[in-house]
């Protein structure tokens, strides 16, 4: 076992290393070139691979909670104290909501108004998270059987959260606001202001494109302003803050450090790609560019020569 | 003349992919979910040097290649890309450990964070060279400097946890 020079450095064996780090580069060209395909790939992978470790990963995610619950009876007190003082104020909010519901429902008696019945939802468990910091995403364990699309919104009780990206059979995974990828318009509530929702792998993204920044002011709601036609309008996102950096962000109303069950709203017909074999290839068999015009001659050699050209 | 893999050979490529395994789950669970603090250190990367430095013949490449690239495709980074430089840097790693045997722990420090350096360089450069998303400089120099920190803590954990230390003589 002792064997001085441990590994036996033979040609043979530079040759194979190298013919294994090619293979890598052309998978990684491949990735480079036809994305999508090996986004499915790996989608199928992941799709494999996950959903069999469950039964590990469901109990250490528990137990670890329950931990970080544990460390928080230390302060039970104070929290009870805070919670007393949240429910006062609650009261009072809820019999404003109370009289608001009471005053909507009359109102919507008035114009017969009926709630969109397409606006439900699938309710889905985080399983896992994106496991590197640069990354901002989580997967779910609804997939396509559960008839999620790509696309559709995701939210967890309260705000948005994120976009479906990625589906496979049984987990699909949902891409959230704050990932640097993900680009979402948004409305300024109150004077509404259209804007894009932009994430920069930090809590609160950046709000840019503000048409009248004047008319913007930290604490205004935002909500989604539907353009694109990818989300559906009037979802709540968060509110306005201030950077310290002096720029607008948002603050999100979602939770985004419990996000545990998420909604998939199913609320709005998927985007589809009806073209996709003429843009991509196969789809138009001649050459690009302005059709030719079709050629007399064409026409007279196809035609019978001894037709008069004339109906009998 | 086919032989069979001997049998340290073989437990050594086990207890590597299990411990990858381990690291990679730990990483996955869902605990830190919208809690952006400082990128971690990449274990993964410096368990792999720490191997390739001590027991060069029990780690060999197709499994290293395995592991990083099953890393590559849960954690969403771009395939293959970040495999290659592994790769390499074990490679360069394995192709020089002969000589760093004999010297003070404080050198092949000094000598892994190089390494890491460089494959964290040239990964950058070809996501720049490519056109890909870059994450921002400041997060990728600090979990550079986090493996680095890390590098001591994984092979002292490695040793007490799963035994590994240098075939010749027993020193680290």
């Amino acid at each position: 076992m002792a064997r001085k020079g441990p590994d036996f450095a033979t040609p043979v064996r530079r040759v194979l290393i190298a013919v294994m780090a090619l293979a890598l580069l052309a998978l990684f060209l491949f990735w480079r070139i036809d994305s999508p395909r090996a986004e499915q790939m790996r989608t199928a992978m992941i799709d494999r691979i996950v959903p069999r470790f469950e039964w590990a990963l469901v109990p250490v995610t528990r137990v670890t909670q329950m931990v970080s619950g544990f460390q928080s009876y230390a302060r039970i007190y104070e929290q009870n104290q805070e919670l007393r003082r949240e429910l006062q104020r609650m009261s009072a909010w809820r019999e404003a909501a109370v009289q608001l519901e009471q005053e909507n429902s009359k109102l919507m008696a008035q114009n017969n108004v009926r709630i969109d019945p397409a606006l439900t939802s699938v309710t889905g468990v985080v399983m896992v998270d994106s496991g590197s910091a640069f990354r901002q995403s989580v997967l779910l364990n609804v997939g396509r059987q559960d008839g999620i699309v790509e696309g559709w919104a995701t939210m967890d009780g309260l705000g948005l959260v994120g976009r479906i990206s990625g589906v496979g059979n049984r987990t699909s995974r949902v891409v959230l606001l704050t990932d640097p990828s993900s680009r979402l318009p948004v409305t300024v509530q109150p004077t509404g202001e259209r804007a894009l929702l932009t994430g920069d792998n930090t809590p609160l993204p950046l709000l840019e494109f503000v048409e009248q920044g004047d008319n913007v002011r930290p604490g205004d709601r935002v909500v989604s302003s539907g353009d694109g036609g990818v989300f559906p309008p009037g979802l709540l996102v968060g509110q306005v803050a201030q950077g310290s950096d002096g720029r607008l962000r948002l603050r999100m109303a979602a939770d985004y450090e419990r996000l545990e069950f998420l909604r998939v709203l199913r609320s709005h017909p998927a985007e589809a790609v009806v073209d996709g074999a003429a843009v991509i290839r196969g789809g138009i068999t001649g050459p690009i560019g302005p059709q030719l015009p079709t050629s007399p001659v064409d026409a007279a050699a196809a035609s019978d020569p001894l037709d008069p050209g004339t109906t009998p | 003349m086919i032989q069979l893999p001997r049998r340290s050979f073989v437990l050594g490529t086990l207890v590597f992919l299990a411990s990858v395994w381990v690291l990679l789950f730990v990483r996955l669970l869902p605990l830190s979910g919208g809690i952006m603090g400082w990128p971690g250190p990449d274990l993964g990367l410096a368990l792999i040097l720490a191997w390739v430095l001590r027991r060069p013949d029990q780690l060999a490449a197709p499994v290293i290649v395995l592991a990083v690239l099953l890393e590559d495709v849960l954690l969403m980074r771009p395939l293959g890309l970040w495999t290659v430089f592994v790769l390499l840097a074990s490679e360069a790693a394995r192709l020089r450990e002969p000589r760093w045997r004999d010297q003070p722990f404080m050198v092949e420090w000094l000598r892994v964070g190089i390494l890491i350096g460089l494959a964290m360089l040239g990964y950058r450069l070809v996501q720049v060279v490519f056109m890909l998303p870059v994450s921002a400089l400041g997060q990728v120099i600090l979990q550079f400097l986090a493996t680095v920190a890390a590098y001591p803590l994984v092979v002292f954990a490695a040793r007490w946890l799963i035994g590994l230390r240098r075939s010749g003589r027993n020193e680290t």
